[in-house]
């Protein structure tokens, strides 16, 4: 999940569908740490959205490719395992890792077709 | 922007988290965890997180601060009452968890440099973490 997310937020700035910002997510929807790269002190600010913390946290409001509507779609799949899976105790359907590989391999995909070559170098 | 207004989640779903279940996540995590490296200092601090959370939540039912049918997420979305409640019983087992979320941002989501001293440190702090959710002294 938190690769796919740099990916993600990786694909949609450069599609222009957030901005480059030096800030970094933090825990709350929409709320930025903004480093100080001499000191390496953080202050908090609020701005429009550079990376996404999860898929549709904050809202990008802006028109994404297709491909990576596609891995959003696949890093949702893995985000929402976190609840039962990981937070919980639900038990692991028989076929479901193979079902969540595939998940991550799609998302990889889709964004490295979205990303120039030079940024998706394996 | 949402907010988050967790006060306190349904524990796994439909399927509530006992605390033996919470003990054997954490264990399960840090077998995984062990096989990482400070190198791997993003995973480290995700999974000391995890892990961290779940002694977090055997503490919380085992002083009866939140029932079992109930977890914390994260220490930094506790009502105030429950981190009134948590800062007088365990302020350092809060302050560990606390530690550990704080490491996210820069460290996980960020570029901040030395990452490596991160994860040491977010260890450090899943170890007080553990140690308080075993001790005796919690209920």
């Amino acid at each position: 999940m938190n690769a796919c997310t740099h990916l993600l937020n990786a694909a949609l700035h450069h599609c222009g569908a957030t901005d480059e910002t030096d800030s970094f997510h933090s825990q709350v929807e929409g709320r930025y740490a903004v480093p100080d790269r001499v000191t390496g002190a953080l202050s908090d600010s609020q701005h429009r959205p550079g990376d996404i913390m999860h898929v549709g946290q904050p809202a990008v409001g802006r028109p994404i490719p297709p491909a990576v509507e596609r891995a959003c779609a696949a890093l949702k799949l893995i985000e929402d395992l976190r609840e039962p899976y990981v937070r919980g105790n639900q038990v692991i359907p028989d076929d479901a890792a193979a079902c969540w590989e595939l998940a991550y391999a799609q998302c990889v995909t889709q964004l490295f077709t979205a990303l120039p070559p030079a940024a998706s170098t394996r | 922007m949402r907010h988050p207004t967790f006060y306190g989640a349904p524990a796994g779903g439909k399927h509530p988290v006992k605390i033996e279940d919470h003990r054997a996540k954490a264990h399960s995590i840090e077998r995984s965890l062990a096989q990482c490296t400070a190198a791997d200092f993003e995973t480290v601090i995700e999974a000391a997180m995890l892990a961290g959370t779940h002694w977090f939540n055997i503490m919380l039912h085992r002083t009866n601060v939140m029932p079992c049918d109930h977890d914390a997420m994260h220490a930094e979305f506790l009502s105030p009452e429950i981190r009134r409640k948590v800062q007088a019983m365990a302020p350092r087992a809060l302050h560990a968890l606390d530690e550990i979320e704080r490491l996210r941002t820069p460290y996980v989501r960020g570029d901040m440099p030395d990452g490596e001293r991160a994860a040491t440190h977010a260890l450090a702090c899943l170890a007080r973490l553990k140690e308080w959710a075993l001790t005796p002294e919690c209920p």
